[in-house]
């Protein structure tokens, strides 16, 4: 009986990483600094779910909340380790400054939205792409983060006028 | 377009967030990526025959030990009481008639109780021992007497640990009836 159980833990952990793995990267990559970061962040915590496979809950949307759940709270456990919230915003405005230095319209863009997102603590870098890039509702990132529906609005709006300040307004707008 | 409008400005944020997406231009892990990850998640999963094997091993040790906790308990509580047998042997043994007596083999020699194999002049049937109900039985010493008496009765004295004596008379026929 247990090595049943046994045997339908791994499938349903191979199961669960060939049905998500994907978008999983998706998301880490958004919420991460790098690609590597990302690959990094998505293997922690698929070996998270390895290591507990009892802790990940039966169904695949549960099975998925628990997954998005998981790397954004590795997110924000690097984000503090690094303690990058104090330099991400000096990188930031320097990066914001000078977007005449790449030469790409495309690239300068990604760089900048990144920086910005950089910016922003994990959660609410979280729900701002699983809201404004995945397109999610604010019901389903709700259910997939784990909080109140008035969690995620908040979130949401704090998140969007941080962005729109630094990637809206003009440069040097702050000065009258 | 009116710049201070919040729905407004969500939209042109929303849109220069798609524009400058960091994920828009990513394929995703590659399938060499994808494979390594895969395996090196299945392989981190526990192994189910380690964590089998531990519980037959868990449950033989348990009962192992409650069997010897159980056992020792009975034998500790059935400690063999002094059985008025090996008295009556002992005092038999005590006769001039007899061999040379020797202590019963059968009883260690305990610390504490003593018995006395006396004379009594009075006959009298052999009474029943009254013993202090919390004192337990512990094996007793034979201790030999003085001179070999040849009345048909013997007294056997013993004091229990708890302070209660005990008395045995035992009645032999007389040994010149023959």
């Amino acid at each position: 009986m247990d090595r049943t159980t046994d045997s339908s833990d791994t499938e349903r952990l191979a199961r669960l990483f060939d049905g998500h793995h994907r978008r999983l990267f998706l998301l880490a990559v958004r919420l991460a600094s790098d690609r590597e970061e990302a690959r990094d962040l998505v293997q922690e915590t698929f070996l998270r779910a390895a290591r507990s496979p009892r802790s990940v809950p039966d169904g695949d949307s549960a099975g998925e909340a628990w997954l998005v759940r998981t790397l954004v709270n590795l997110c924000r456990d690097r984000w503090r380790r690094v303690a990058v919230r104090v330099r991400g915003r000096a990188v930031l405005q320097e990066e914001t400054g000078e977007p005449a230095a790449d030469p790409e319209a495309a690239a300068v863009a990604r760089a900048t939205v990144h920086a910005a997102l950089s910016a922003l603590p994990p959660r609410r870098r979280a729900v701002i792409v699983l809201c404004e890039l995945e397109g999610r509702a604010v019901r389903e990132v709700a259910r997939l983060l784990g909080v109140a529906e008035v969690t995620v609005r908040w979130h949401l709006l704090a998140a969007r006028r941080e962005l729109a300040r630094v990637l809206l307004e003009p440069r040097g707008g702050e000065t009258p | 377009m009116n710049e201070k409008d919040p729905r407004n400005r969500n939209e042109r944020l929303r849109e220069v967030l798609r524009r400058g997406d960091p994920g828009g231009g990513e394929a995703g892990l590659t399938s060499d990526e994808a494979q390594a990850m895969r395996r090196t998640v299945l392989a981190a999963a526990p192994e189910p025959r380690e964590r089998l094997r531990l519980v037959p091993v868990f449950f033989t040790a348990a009962a192992a030990v409650l069997s010897c906790i159980v056992g020792l308990s009975l034998w500790r509580m059935h400690d063999q009481p002094v059985q008025p047998v090996q008295l009556a042997a002992a005092a038999q043994a005590a006769r001039p008639a007899a061999p040379a007596p020797r202590a019963v083999p059968q009883a260690p020699p305990p610390p504490e109780p003593s018995v006395k194999v006396a004379a009594a002049s009075p006959p009298a049937r052999p009474r029943r021992s009254v013993k202090h109900p919390s004192a337990p039985d512990r094996p007793v010493e034979e201790v030999q007497p003085e001179e070999p008496q040849e009345t048909a009765t013997r007294q056997v004295q013993f004091s229990a640990p708890g302070g209660t004596r005990i008395i045995w008379l035992l009645t032999e026929p007389p040994q010149d009836t023959r």
